[in-house]
């Protein structure tokens, strides 16, 4: 039985080459293997969105996606929207519009919404609630949230 | 999650020889979305994870077949269903099915022939794939087998597949004149990602101010597997729709299902569900009401 298999990733723009655990989630490699805390886990079950990162663009939950699974693949965690310490327009306009309570939820809905505007540069009001409304935040209302990400869509500064 | 060994085949001949070996020591894994949350608890422990991500490419697209059909790779994606403008254009109703599935995360990763092969109870798009006559083709160490989707599953959460077989592919018929039809996923009050508390299907020829000459009703949610509606579907084959006439189909609907109670819903209203979406759907189809309004 192979106890380690080879996989190569992408992450954040950055090349890894690797030995794992068949057994290894995409969520524990990004956080115990390459120390990317910024990804959180809250429900374990891919429900609240906590754990979303990017896989070529698209959201997945890493919670519930194996390691081998996204062999060769791009992915992009919260740290990679600020490279060098510059924030992404979203993570800007998040601080700008107080759209953060305690936080847990942050990353999980900045990357979310960035993966509706990679797609979708200018969503329906609809279309952001569907977004941003799968991840789950359990200390406001989403209003400043969807503000947030509306703003950005109309290219507010 | 307990050790497993890894296996990537590249060939579905190849999947189909380890699952052989294997036995029920074995489990495939496509998208993951139900099976890695089912691995983190330990609810299942497979000795052996056999990866369809190296498989041929055609597993994941859809191309059209003779007659106006179309053929759905079992890896599609939930949001490769949704938007593929095939299935857009020659089954319409599937594609709106898949865009309601989950959340986004959920159909970025999870595929239709995953989500056939976990058979959940309140599947989506199997009750639509019964309406439309739909087949799955199933690969096995000797040889591949075809069978309609409604003879697919044997149980809630179990389908027929043997030990060393793998669902492919869908196949959707052609019709002569489109069946025109439609999917009510009802929620009620959880949230719009969730799974559906009842879900009905239907798809009818003619009914445009003509006798209905065909009619399916599939539903969901009401038991172990989904249930085709045959007391209801004889009651409006063959007739002009009236009020009164669909008001008895969707109590026959509601008649023939099996509810249990739930922590979002009784067994008593899923059945009262049954009965009004089944209606208003079918209301919708025959120009007698605006159908299910949301």
């Amino acid at each position: 039985m192979a106890t380690r298999i080879p996989m190569s990733f992408t992450i954040n723009g950055d090349r890894y080459e690797m030995e794992l655990p068949p057994q290894r989630t995409l969520l524990e490699l990004l956080r115990d293997e390459l120390g990317l805390t910024g990804t959180k886990e809250s429900c374990g079950a891919g429900i609240c969105g906590a754990c979303t990162v990017l896989v070529d663009g698209q959201p997945v939950s890493s919670c519930i996606k194996m390691a081998f699974q996204v062999k060769g693949r791009e992915i992009t965690t919260i740290e990679g929207l600020a490279p060098g310490g510059q924030l992404d327009p979203l993570q800007e306009a998040f601080v700008r519009h107080g759209a953060i309570q305690c936080g847990y939820c942050t990353p999980g809905m900045i990357i979310i919404a960035k993966g509706l505007l990679l797609q979708n540069p200018y969503p329906s009001e609809e279309e952001i609630y569907e977004a941003v409304g799968s991840n789950i935040c359990r200390c406001t209302g989403y209003v400043k949230i969807v503000e947030a990400v509306r703003a950005v869509a109309r290219g507010e500064r | 999650m307990r050790p497993f060994e890894y296996a990537e085949p590249v060939s579905v001949g190849e999947v189909c020889e380890i699952l052989g070996r294997h036995g029920e020591d074995a489990r495939v894994i496509a998208g993951g979305n139900s099976l890695v949350y089912f691995l983190k608890r330990r609810i299942v422990s497979p000795r052996v994870l056999v990866t369809l991500q190296s498989l041929p490419a055609a597993l994941g697209t859809a191309d059209p077949m003779p007659g106006g059909g179309l053929r759905l790779g079992a890896l599609m994606t939930h949001g490769a269903v949704a938007t593929h403008p095939l299935v857009r254009e020659r089954c319409p109703q599937l594609a709106t099915t898949a865009a309601n599935i989950g959340s986004v995360r959920v159909r970025n990763s999870g595929t239709i022939g995953g989500s056939l092969c976990y058979a959940h109870p309140a599947i989506d798009t199997a009750p639509v794939l019964i309406t439309l006559g739909a087949e799955v083709v199933i690969a096995a160490r000797g040889g591949t087998r075809t069978l309609p989707v409604e003879q697919f599953f044997s149980d809630a959460f179990k389908s027929v597949l043997a030990p060393d077989e793998l669902l492919t592919e869908i196949r959707l018929p052609g019709h002569g004149r489109p069946l025109r039809g439609s999917y009510i996923k009802f929620v009620g009050q959880k949230a719009k990602s969730s799974m559906a508390i009842v879900g009905i299907a239907v798809a009818i020829r003619g009914g445009d101010g003509a006798p209905v000459e065909e009619v399916h009703i599939v539903l969901g949610g009401v038991s172990p597997t989904p249930l085709r509606a045959r007391r209801a579907e004889d009651l409006l084959r063959g007739k002009r729709a009236t009020p009164e006439l669909l008001r008895q189909v969707g109590a026959a609907a509601a008649a023939g299902t099996a509810p249990w109670d739930d922590p979002w819903a009784s067994a008593g209203y899923k059945r009262d569900m049954v009965e009004v979406l089944s209606r208003q759907a079918l209301e919708g189809l025959t120009g007698l009401g605006p159908g299910y309004q949301g």
